[in-house]
């Protein structure tokens, strides 16, 4: 029998080409990559200064819809006072480039940053995209958690409501606590990924 | 320049609604719509916006006895850029309700029905959007064509039910193969078009083979899938935009352990 295999449409192969972003569910279980940056109040974090402790990951885009209905319920500042007040380490990661949404000087995501009153360890620039791209990072919001060891435990989205509907928050199952609840009680994570949802991240081209 | 962006928001999408009929009879089914005018350059989202996006949702309203069924989707543009696969519409898209009235209706009445829209439209950024749109009916006997609302004109997937589907959980992911006569089988490239978000990898190659009067796919799991999918469910499409529903349960091969949740496929 003879078998025929027809070329497809012409397609992108979607696998990891150079520059693009790793696969976030790939990442699960992995060493979470180290970086060093600079946060919007001028000082130098890397994720080295937090072993032993948990860490989030949170990419953000001030001027993302989706993001914004976490922002302007005080849902997101919610989860980073309720956490960093556990001792949990909050990164927040702008990896926008110049010229794209969500980019702005230093100084400007700064003011922002204490516009919404929110209440991460720190906000660090990452406008060359390179640890974006580490994490697998391809929307605002996504995020991250790092066990006290290392290991990334989730990589994902923030909920389970794919909407930028502030609506959607009084239901929406949030699987960032969910995986720190656990992690923090010495449970295993039971959902480790989901597909991020949100603006994507704006890389440089 | 987001703040630009906002400003021309109301301009990106112009929502209206539609019927296929100029007057409603009692008990007799018809179709409304909701007709997005996309701007140039921008796109809205199907039931499955893909790797980022969302979809757009509908509500109609009716007075009492009026029953509205689902949103039939016409079959999507694929979008790719080197990060991401999207399932999007250009320019247009009408998303369309079957509508049955109740039997009890006089003629003469005034039927008003009104829809609330949202959706997100996109060009690099993201923009929401929401509109309430509405219609006026009579009630009437006669009824002259309105809209061509029809599935054809629509783009609207059909089931073909001399094709026979089967699909298989694989180590990778999925074998979608579709038996039918000979000559019934679409011809030239094919791409299965997900449903449903987190069983089917949007962006991965589907290799395509055809054994005598069948066709086969090969589907890559989504790396975000739980555990394996119990059915696939969506849309196949070929190289001139034509689709076909697909709606299969995942039969095990005896030779292929279960995926186990949480492992890389």
């Amino acid at each position: 029998m003879i078998i025929k295999t027809v070329p497809i449409l012409a397609i992108l192969a979607s696998s990891v080409a150079l520059g693009a972003p790793a696969a976030p569910a790939a990442l699960v279980g992995a060493a979470a990559p180290a970086f060093t940056l600079t946060s919007t109040e001028g000082k130098t974090v890397s994720l080295s200064d937090y072993k032993g402790k948990f860490v989030v990951l949170e990419w953000l885009n001030f001027d993302c819809p989706f993001v914004r209905k976490h922002y302007n319920g005080d849902n997101m500042q919610r989860l980073q006072r309720e956490y960093t007040k556990k001792g949990v380490v909050w990164l927040s990661i702008v990896s926008s480039a110049a010229g794209q949404q969500g980019n702005y000087p230093p100084s400007v995501l700064e003011a922002k940053r204490k516009a919404f009153k929110s209440a991460q360890t720190a906000l660090l620039t990452d406008f060359d995209g390179k640890v974006g791209r580490s994490y697998g990072a391809k929307a605002t919001p996504q995020m991250v958690v790092i066990s006290p060891k290392g290991v990334i435990l989730y990589n994902g989205a923030i909920d389970d409501q794919p909407t930028p509907d502030p609506a959607s928050l009084k239901t929406a199952h949030n699987y960032l606590s969910a995986a720190l609840d656990a992690a923090m009680s010495g449970k295993p994570v039971a959902v480790t990924t989901t597909q991020p949802y949100g603006c994507s991240v704006k890389y440089a081209e | 320049m987001f703040v630009a962006a906002l400003a021309l928001a109301p301009q990106l999408v112009r929502a209206s609604a539609l019927s296929d009929v100029s007057a409603i009879r009692p008990g007799r089914p018809f179709r409304v719509a909701v007709d997005l005018k996309i701007a140039p350059d921008w796109h809205t989202y199907w039931i499955n916006p893909g790797d980022s996006g969302a979809a757009s949702h509908v509500a109609w309203q009716g007075p009492p006895g009026f029953r509205f069924g689902a949103l039939h989707w016409p079959v999507p543009s694929v979008l790719r850029t080197k990060e991401e696969t999207s399932y999007v519409y250009r320019r247009e898209v009408r998303l369309v309700t079957d509508v049955t009235p109740p039997k009890n209706l006089r003629p003469g009445q005034k039927i008003a029905l009104r829809a609330q829209v949202d959706w997100l439209v996109c060009r690099d950024s993201c923009i929401p959007g929401k509109a309430t749109v509405a219609l006026t009916l009579p009630v009437g006997t006669a009824s002259k064509p309105k809209a061509a609302l029809d599935d054809r004109t629509l783009r609207i997937p059909q089931r073909r039910p001399n094709w026979i589907p089967l699909a298989i959980q694989t180590k990778q992911g999925y074998l979608l193969t579709l038996s039918g006569g000979a000559k019934s089988l679409p011809s030239g490239d094919l791409l299965f078009l997900p449903a449903q978000s987190a069983t089917v990898e949007h962006g991965a190659p589907q290799p395509l083979s055809r054994v005598g009067d069948s066709v086969t796919l090969a589907l890559r799991a989504s790396s975000y899938a739980q555990r394996p999918a119990k059915r696939l469910i969506g849309v196949l499409v070929d190289g001139g935009g034509h689709g076909w529903q697909i709606d299969v349960p995942v039969r095990q091969s005896p030779q292929t352990p279960a995926l186990k949740a949480g492992s890389k496929p």
